[in-house]
């Protein structure tokens, strides 16, 4: 309302500069141009306050399954940078269940990312949150029309939610986080094992605790690898 | 005998005119290929990266204002020279740039070289015709104005291919130097028409500078937020609101020292005109931003390809253009224009539903067809803008149309711009994604192409062309 209010000030304005001989030419245009100035300036302030609205957010989860994983069920959520310049977007690539061939993705263009990692829960998830402008008075709605309109979006925010064996690493660096697990495991996992078993000789006879010892020495220099190449 | 040499005289120097302003128009698009690469050579980031084609723009727009007084002032063919030569120095400017900031400082230079040369394009050539035969006249100078700016992707496309984007700058370098040699060889010297007239009104200068620079920055940060909820998008759109009520009432309170005359816009003529050149900015400025990108990002074709399609609408601009002039001058410009509205719509339409398994063809043949709409929506316009104006007061209508076709142009392009954002919001850029949006974008430019239709209502018509020829018959006899 406040819009067209100020339209028909302009156009008031303008007819009165053109048509000369209008009665109180001086006064009506003092006021249009007040008119003017004062919706211009409520407009402007409404950007600010944002009157007759309340924040609303709304918010859905939902789980996200690993589209690489590594031994030790450690889970990478992949991510690609698209180079603008100086300025960096990412494409977040996972999937929506485990059976599923098809993977899902998140772009951070136009909206905000984050990545809440080493949380305690055990699924991952994503959580993706509108917060928009909802009015709760009929008449600020129709003053302010166009500016600020009901249920516009103020934020769009997506957060995933990664239990602790889950880590962000980019495309490039996964593919040398594998190259570099592939060359290396054995070899350290190996040697390390040998000094467990110098320190404890009990179980060198033990196959069941060498097995269990290697999956775990196995896991360990897994998360640490990752975390090398991880946001983590 | 004599009318005939006349002819070949008005189209030599229209000749000579034109080539002087291909670079200058080149540049407007052929930039806008060149934007990614350049942001990511001098690592500089989107929002300042649209400077370079921005800051042109406004600096175009500013030196239009100057430019009017200007050519009554001082000699047509020395102001002329001038521009080109501030045209090659942002342009050397702008190749050799090591930064953004430099580069922007060179497009700067440019486009106040540009605004000089392209407004004087039209100034001197009315000027040289006397004011008749306008419709045809215009075929020849409004060609460069519609069909450089399409070719500009296409040729931008294929240097930075070949070479680098500093060359899309160094091109202009011998265009420049020919143009020079031939504008100070065969160019009359088109006399300062007011030597001694009204000095530069430099208050309405600062005004419409004002209004003009707070338009386009406003337009910008639309682009940029997608809405007009923040006060760095309202400020300075507001301002420029304003600042166009504010001149208004000065022009009318001081018309004799008005830089632009509100005289100019008692004839409907003009005023629809302008109002087409308005709205054609934004659909023929934003279909040229639209269309590129589509071919690119939809099409998945490479720069160059992208460019090569869009000849077709330089070619339909070609065959359509000579019959174009002629039916203005024959029917005027009121028909020529609804059609071609027409036309422009049904060939833009069909790009909303196009996907990345359209025939090629089909895409070529719509293209064909835009070309010929596009031709018909500006060239008959320009002309009619001029149609029924006094020969003293063809600068002030030339900054008047000027201005608002390159806010048009600049607000074409945000407004698309934002549709494409708006639409693709968290979404990964996948071709059904972008298609989408797209085509969204293309609805947009449809209605805005639409719209054209009311103000083209306004333009003159054959009953008025006879009312006019009687009119002059009527003066022929009183003498």
């Amino acid at each position: 309302m406040i819009i067209i209010i100020s339209l028909i000030c302009i156009i008031g304005i303008i007819l009165l500069a053109l048509l000369g001989n209008i009665p109180h030419r001086i006064t009506i245009g003092a006021i249009l141009i007040i008119t003017l100035l004062a919706s211009q300036t409520l407009l402007i302030a409404d950007t600010h306050y944002h009157w007759g609205t309340e924040l609303k957010v709304m918010s859905s989860k939902k789980t996200i399954y690993p589209l690489v994983n590594f031994p030790g069920s450690n889970h990478i959520l992949v991510y690609q940078n698209i180079n603008q310049g100086k300025e960096q977007k990412q494409i977040y690539v996972y999937k929506g269940s485990t059976q599923s061939h098809k993977s899902q993705t998140t772009y951070s263009n136009g909206i905000t990312v984050k990545l809440l990692i080493n949380q305690s829960q055990k699924n991952a998830s994503r959580i993706k949150s509108v917060s928009q402008y909802r009015y709760t008075n009929k008449a600020d709605q129709i003053l302010f029309a166009g500016i600020i309109n009901n249920h516009q979006i103020k934020k769009n925010t997506v957060s995933f939610v990664l239990p602790r064996n889950w880590f962000v690493i980019s495309k490039t660096n996964l593919v040398k986080a594998g190259k570099d697990i592939k060359k290396n495991t054995k070899k350290t996992v190996s040697k390390q094992l040998k000094d467990y078993l110098q320190e404890h000789p009990k179980e060198a006879t033990n196959k069941s605790a060498i097995q269990r010892e290697e999956n775990e020495l196995l896991k360990k220099y897994t998360k640490k690898t990752l975390v090398k190449y991880s946001k983590n | 005998m004599n009318k005939e040499n006349n002819r070949h005289e008005i189209v030599k120097i229209a000749f000579i005119l034109i080539l002087g302003a291909i670079a200058p128009m080149l540049d407007t698009t052929m930039t806008n290929v060149a934007i990614n690469t350049i942001m990511n050579d001098l690592n500089s980031s989107v929002h300042v990266v649209q400077w370079v084609t921005t800051g042109y723009i406004l600096s175009l727009g500013i030196t239009v204002l100057f430019t009017g007084w200007a050519s009554d002032r001082f000699s047509g063919k020395n102001l002329y020279i001038a521009g080109i030569i501030l045209f090659l120095i942002g342009s050397i400017f702008s190749g050799i740039a090591s930064n953004i900031d430099i580069l922007i400082i060179g497009r700067l230079i440019q486009g106040a070289g540009s605004g000089i040369v392209v407004s004087l394009l039209s100034t001197l050539i009315v000027r040289a015709a006397g004011g008749k035969n306008l419709g045809s006249l215009m075929a020849i100078v409004g060609l460069p104005a519609v069909l450089i700016p399409i070719l500009g992707p296409t040729i931008g496309g294929y240097i930075i291919d070949q070479l680098n984007w500093r060359w899309i700058f160094y091109v202009n370098i011998p265009i420049v130097a020919v143009s020079i040699a031939l504008v100070i060889w065969l160019m009359p010297k088109f006399p300062a028409s007011k030597k001694y007239g009204k000095s530069f009104d430099w208050i309405g200068f600062l005004i419409l500078g004002g209004m003009f620079s707070s338009l386009i920055l406003g337009i910008v940060k639309f682009s940029n937020y997608g809405n007009l909820s923040s006060a760095n998008v309202l400020i300075p759109l507001f301002i420029g609101i304003d600042l166009l009520v504010a001149y208004v009432i000065y022009a009318q309170k001081f018309s004799k020292h008005a830089l632009v005359s509100l005289s100019l816009f008692k004839s409907i003529n003009f005023s629809g005109a302008t109002v087409i050149l308005l709205m054609s900015g934004i659909t023929v400025n934003g279909a040229m931003f639209l269309l590129p990108l589509y071919l690119q990002n939809v099409r998945g074709l490479s720069v160059v390809w992208s460019g090569t399609y869009l000849i077709f609408q330089g070619v339909g601009l070609l065959v359509s253009r000579t019959q174009i002039g002629k039916l203005t001058d024959r029917i005027g410009t009121r028909w020529v224009v609804l059609v071609s509205v027409v036309i422009a719509v049904l060939s833009t339409l069909p790009f909303a539903f196009f996907d990345d398994n359209t025939s090629k063809y089909l895409i070529w043949l719509m293209l064909f067809f835009r070309g010929i709409g596009q031709g018909g929506l500006t060239i008959p316009v320009m002309s009619d803008s001029y149609s029924g104006i006094a020969a003293e007061q063809v600068p002030e209508a030339t900054t008047a149309t000027r201005t608002l076709q390159n806010v048009g142009g600049a607000f074409g392009s945000a407004i698309l711009a934002t549709v494409i954002q708006s639409q693709t919001n968290g979404l990964v850029p996948t071709v059904s994604n972008l298609s989408n949006a797209y085509h969204m974008a293309f609805i947009w430019s449809i209605a805005i192409t639409a719209a054209a239709a009311i103000p083209a209502w306004f333009l003159s018509h054959h009953k008025d062309l006879k009312k006019q020829e009687n009119k002059n018959i009527v003066k022929g006899a009183d003498r």
